[in-house]
């Protein structure tokens, strides 16, 4: 079965005052129909870049390049803006950050809601408002009339999270994009938010692309995973795998960031290298434990199991990985 | 394993060249600077006593035109005063109107954009009151009611228009405080004991300073162009003394016949005023962190 | 909303109030009106004379007082020269500057807006460049000189437009056109920086990923936000035009009150120039008043927090 997205070797460029920063440099990852797929890392590691490469909606000095970039076998970068546009709201949908900011102030809920399924054609704008009706009791925003003509200002962040779900589901999309979708959001909604996702998830049968730096959140709710570092994926595989047999060293040392009972924490030394320039080598050897001189050079992709691939001169047996503290059981997330 | 770490330039030498690639800045900054070096030298440099009158040589036209003569090269007014000598001398009415109006009018916004910004309250209450009624009367109206009961003269004419047009300052200079005001390192100022003005002036001040720059260009362009109001109105700088706005009021009697006598003076008050608010939006882009306009 | 509209209505009466007390001030202290009036040979009992006759030999706070009383009751005085009440001085020319003021409002506003938010969609693009560059030139052009090289051009080289009076509606374009190039640059710039201000925001990449066109987002998401301190500068800027029609009048000899106040400014009469600064603070008072009213009305935030 082909995947529903397909990229491979993505390069987005920003040209800046200091020079061309090289923010994505290469990455390649698909999500299947139904899938969960989530990519980690740190703030400014690309990952919301990726995400908005995806959605075609990259700040216009950016420059894109790929090997495949494809939408159900589609060809994306041939995409004009009347396919673009049927591929927002239809295909794809996205929810942000940002609820707070997210919707648009002066006009009300329903009015935001309705207007991609009425631009899509999908029916009149009675039905526009059924659907939106219904979709807001299923995510929990109630009284649905009520809440249909009020204003974001009068809606708590988690609310507007809600809308903004249900605003998302109302074209049927193959694809959610959610890019840290619970990051501002208090730690009990966090948890309410996910768990709505993921029933959701399975109640439509989409494909869920959640962009994160929080592990946590990726144990809770998908199946595959990538970690971002600087530009580019240093892991990928089932979500299982990497995070109980991690296999790079920056996936390990982000583990041991985590807080686990009776162990401190482990801050990683050093900071993310200035992406400028011509970039060889591995990308987190400065700030990395087990730097040999050779990692300035080739660094091979490497396969743990099937389907689980690191970047890394260092070789992993099946059995484990050099940091003992690093290997947590996947429950610990959940 | 320096080698990923590319070098950054400094931030001052990044400063300069972003500044030397701001073309708008570098034109008004070199107009701004031309014009300030020919008011300074203007008895130097002006080939004619620009109030000397000489009827032999009543309206002549410039040298590029039918009958003009090299040694008027701009031609002459309609008392035979040399137009050259007249727009050099002129320079000096707009240039001593921008600055000092720029000053007078900066000190009063300022400070009561300090006051209300940063005591906030029923201090700053006050000053958004005044600063309304201020924005409710209108500027040049005023001006002009006042100059012609005071009598129009270059010091009647800096004082009005520093008196009245310091609204812009107030209003930024007040919300830049606001900004700044709750900022930690004021908060350890105050801890530390000292004083109000103290604060406003060695804290508050450097970090508004580029806003109140910005806004005295901006403003000085401002006062430019309503001195040469006033005196096209015949109620600013009274003749014989060469002021661009008189000027035109002047020539305009032969629009029909000689308009150059209107064209030279009104594009030399557009490139200054042009190159001041040039210079003003290059501070503005140059203060801003990307280089965003 | 209607305590809003209360409080702000209060806090205006109370500006008007001290505008007219400062105007009043001003005008009485700034020269001798009596010897304005007199003329320059006058003798001092002929000053004394028209002094006592004027009623200004009495303290300010007390020819304030009567004609504050005289004003509340629609009474602006009289007319030192024509001895027509100023009302009546008012009412005869104030269609006039209302109608170019208006007019160039709107052309002000058809040419700005589009071509602001055209540069807010394409920073640094040509188009963007161009319209930065008109917004300069048009700020650094003095009104008089603008107006006297359009009559030299379309008046005395073309012969397109008659060059002064008010007689045909071809009278009204070059005023129009002067007063709106004033307008433009402010309301062009802030139509620039509004709304590539809005562009960034989150909501927009909202309904960019919902699929809406360009069009849509620029109308309905975009200018619904950037449109509300255009409101406000756009009556800043009716109240700046009513004050600025003073030169433009007195330059196409417009028979409008701009011209009734540069001729009462220049010959003394303290009445009309009274009722004049008072007439455009209190249109400046108005106009704001009725932008809030109108932002409050199209931002929900506002609406609720009053």
């Amino acid at each position: 079965m082909s995947p529903l997205l397909d990229i491979e070797g993505l390069r987005i460029d920003i040209p800046g005052h200091a020079g061309l920063l090289r923010a994505i440099r290469g990455i390649s990852f698909s999500i299947g129909e139904g899938e969960s797929f989530a990519i980690v890392g740190e703030s400014g590691c690309g990952k919301s870049l990726t995400a908005m490469s995806v959605l075609g909606l990259l700040p216009r000095s950016a420059v894109l390049s790929a090997e495949t970039m494809s939408w159900k076998n589609q060809d994306m970068r041939m995409f004009g803006r009347r396919q673009w546009s049927h591929l927002h709201g239809l295909g794809i949908a996205a929810i942000f950050q940002e609820p707070m900011t997210a919707l648009n102030p002066v006009l009300p809920i329903g009015d935001q809601m309705i207007e991609s399924f009425l631009h899509h054609r999908l029916g009149n704008r009675r039905a526009a408002l059924s659907r939106a009706g219904e979709l807001l009791e299923r995510v929990g925003v109630v009284p649905v009339e009520r809440r249909l003509r009020q204003y974001p200002h009068e809606m708590s962040g988690g609310l507007r999270q809600r809308v903004m779900i249900a605003m998302a589901l109302m074209c049927r999309p193959n694809l959610m994009i959610a890019d840290e979708p619970t990051t501002a959001l208090d730690v009990t909604t966090q948890v309410e938010i996910l768990a709505l996702l993921k029933e959701l998830q399975a109640d439509t049968g989409m494909a869920l692309m959640l962009i994160t730096h929080d592990l946590g959140v990726v144990a809770h709710v998908a199946d595959r995973m990538a970690v971002m570092y600087a530009g580019e994926i240093v892991e990928t595989g089932s979500v299982a795998s990497v995070l109980t047999r991690p296999a790079h060293p920056y996936t390990s040392a982000l583990l041991s960031c985590l807080p686990t009972r009776g162990q401190p924490l482990i801050p990683i030394p050093g900071v993310v290298p200035a992406l400028i320039g011509e970039l060889q080598g591995c990308i987190f050897r400065n700030r990395c434990g087990f730097a040999m001189p050779d990692c300035a050079s080739q660094v091979p992709e490497r396969e743990v199991a099937p389907g689980h691939a690191y970047r890394c001169l260092l070789a992993r047996d099946d059995s484990g990985s050099t940091t003992d503290s690093s290997a947590a059981p996947l429950e610990a997330f959940q | 394993m320096e080698e990923i770490q590319s070098s950054l330039p400094a931030p001052r030498r990044l400063r300069m060249r972003r500044a030397l690639q701001h073309g708008g800045f570098i034109f008004g900054f070199a107009i701004l600077f031309v014009t300030i070096v020919i008011a300074i030298f203007a008895p130097f440099i002006a080939p004619h006593d620009p109030i000397a009158q000489n009827l032999g040589v009543r309206l002549l036209p410039p040298l590029w035109m039918q009958g003009g003569r090299p040694d008027y090269l701009l031609g002459t007014d309609h008392l035979g005063r040399d137009y050259l000598s007249r727009l050099i001398y002129g320079s000096r009415v707009s240039l001593i109107v921008g600055f000092s109006t720029m000053l007078i009018a900066g000190a009063i916004g300022s400070a009561l954009g300090f006051v209300g910004g940063y005591y906030g309250g029923r201090t700053d209450d006050i000053v958004t009151y005044v600063i309304n009624c201020r924005l409710s009367m209108p500027g040049l109206l005023v001006a002009l009611a006042v100059i012609s009961l005071v009598g129009g003269s270059l010091a009647t004419i800096i004082l009005v228009l520093g008196l009245l047009f310091w609204d812009r300052y107030a209003v930024v200079v007040r919300t830049a405080t606001q900004q700044v005001r709750n900022a930690d390192f004021i908060a350890a100022a105050r801890v530390a004991g000292a004083s109000a003005p103290w604060i406003i002036w060695n804290e508050i001040r450097p970090n508004v300073l580029h806003h109140i720059l910005v806004i005295a260009t901006l403003e000085m362009a401002m006062a430019i162009l309503s001195e040469a109001s006033l005196s096209f109105l015949g109620l600013g700088i009274r003749a014989p003394t060469p002021s661009w706005g008189l000027m035109i009021a002047e020539g305009r009697s032969f629009l029909f016949a000689k308009p150059y006598l209107v064209w030279v003076p009104g594009i030399a008050i557009f490139l200054l005023v042009l190159a001041t608010n040039l210079l003003g939006d290059g501070l503005r882009d140059l203060s801003q962190p990307e280089g965003r306009r | 909303m209607l305590s809003f509209v209360r409080g702000k209505l209060l806090v205006s009466l109370l500006v008007l109030l001290t505008v007219s007390l400062v105007g009043f001030a001003l005008l009485h202290l700034s020269g001798d009106l009596a010897a304005t009036l007199a003329g320059e040979n006058a003798s001092a009992e002929q000053i004394e004379e028209i002094r006592r006759s004027m009623g200004l030999d009495r303290s300010l706070l007390a020819q304030y007082a009567s004609w504050l009383t005289g004003a509340a009751r629609g009474d602006l005085g009289t007319s030192f020269f024509t001895r027509e009440t100023v009302f009546s001085l008012f009412m005869a020319r104030i269609g006039t500057t209302a109608i170019l003021a208006v007019c160039a409002l709107v052309v002000a506003l058809t040419i700005s807006l589009p071509l602001g938010m055209l540069a807010a969609l394409r920073p640094n693009s040509w188009l963007d460049r161009l319209v930065s560059s008109l917004a300069l030139s048009g700020q650094a052009l003095p009104s008089f000189f603008l107006a006297l090289m359009m009559v030299s051009i379309f008046g005395v080289t073309l012969r397109w437009l008659p060059v002064s009076g008010s007689s045909t509606p071809l009278h009204y374009i070059m005023p129009i056109v002067v007063l709106a190039v004033g307008a433009i640059p402010a309301l062009m710039r802030l139509t620039r920086s509004g709304v590539m201000e809005v562009l960034e925001q989150d909501y927009i990449r909202t309904a960019r990923s919902k699929g809406i066109p360009t069009a849509r987002i620029m109308l309905n998401h975009a200018m619904r936000n950037a449109i509300l301190p255009i409101i406000s500068l756009s009556a800043v800027q009716l109240g700046t035009l009513l004050g600025g029609s003073v030169i433009v009048e007195s330059v196409f000899a417009i028979d409008g009150i701009g011209l009734l106040t540069y001729r009462s400014i220049q010959r003394g009469d303290f009445p009309v120039v009274q009722a004049m600064l008072m007439f455009v603070s209190a249109a400046y008072i108005v106009l704001t008043l009725l932008a809030d009213i109108l932002n409050a009305w199209l931002d929900p935030r506002l609406r609720q927090k009053r």
